[in-house]
């Protein structure tokens, strides 16, 4: 008679599920890559020409 | 303002975010911080992402949720802000018409923006730019927006 292996539920191998790595940097998009580079420069004219509040 | 629906937002870098305008149409879209060398100011760029990736910021996409999209650029002001509370962030419109619009959104919601942010306006005279604080009431032409976080 054939040996019949029963599976319960606790002998069934379970996947690890590893969570997505989310790789958050802390640093600024260095000024090169700004996507906004005629913003930036219209920013900067401005504000080199400008009196602040608090100097 | 704050308190409007706003869509969720994708922070890939810290200065970095990007969601999605549903409307007519799927719009994706991308918030920008840049030092721009001068005090701790920061310029906030804000624009449409076009297919080969590039951004446009004058894009007038008309997709029926501009207010649940400046409520979304609330948000990620407020984050950026609680991460970097000591910068100041400057922005403008990229046109006359669309600075005008960012004075009428900051006079409509002031009482709000208040409690949260020190708001400032650059108005031009002469060759230079006048910083002053922000007053709903007054009638002037705006050249751009300098805010800070309160704490």
């Amino acid at each position: 008679m054939p040996i019949i292996k029963k599976h319960t539920p606790t002998s069934k191998k379970r996947k690890k599920k590893i969570p997505p790595v989310v790789v958050v940097t802390n640093t600024f998009l260095p000024a090169g890559e700004n996507p906004f580079p005629e913003k930036l420069k219209k920013a900067q004219e401005i504000l080199s020409r400008t009196k602040f509040l608090n100097p | 303002m704050k308190d409007n629906p706003y869509y969720p937002y994708d922070r890939t870098q810290a200065s970095r975010y990007t969601f999605t305008s549903i409307g007519k149409k799927r719009i994706n879209k991308e918030v920008v911080f840049t030092h721009t060398g001068i005090r701790d100011i920061v310029n906030m760029g804000f624009g449409d992402i076009l297919p080969d990736g590039s951004i446009d910021d004058k894009a007038n996409s008309n997709n029926g949720d501009i207010v649940r999209v400046l409520s979304t650029i609330v948000h990620i002001l407020i984050d950026f802000t609680s991460r970097f509370p000591n910068k100041e962030i400057f922005f403008s419109g990229s046109t006359q018409e669309r600075t005008k619009l960012y004075a009428r959104i900051l006079r409509t919601y002031y009482a709000s923006f208040r409690k949260q942010f020190i708001i400032n306006v650059l108005i031009k005279e002469g060759e230079t730019y006048t910083e002053l604080p922000f007053e709903p009431k007054a009638d002037l032409k705006f050249h751009g927006f300098i805010i800070k976080r309160i704490y």
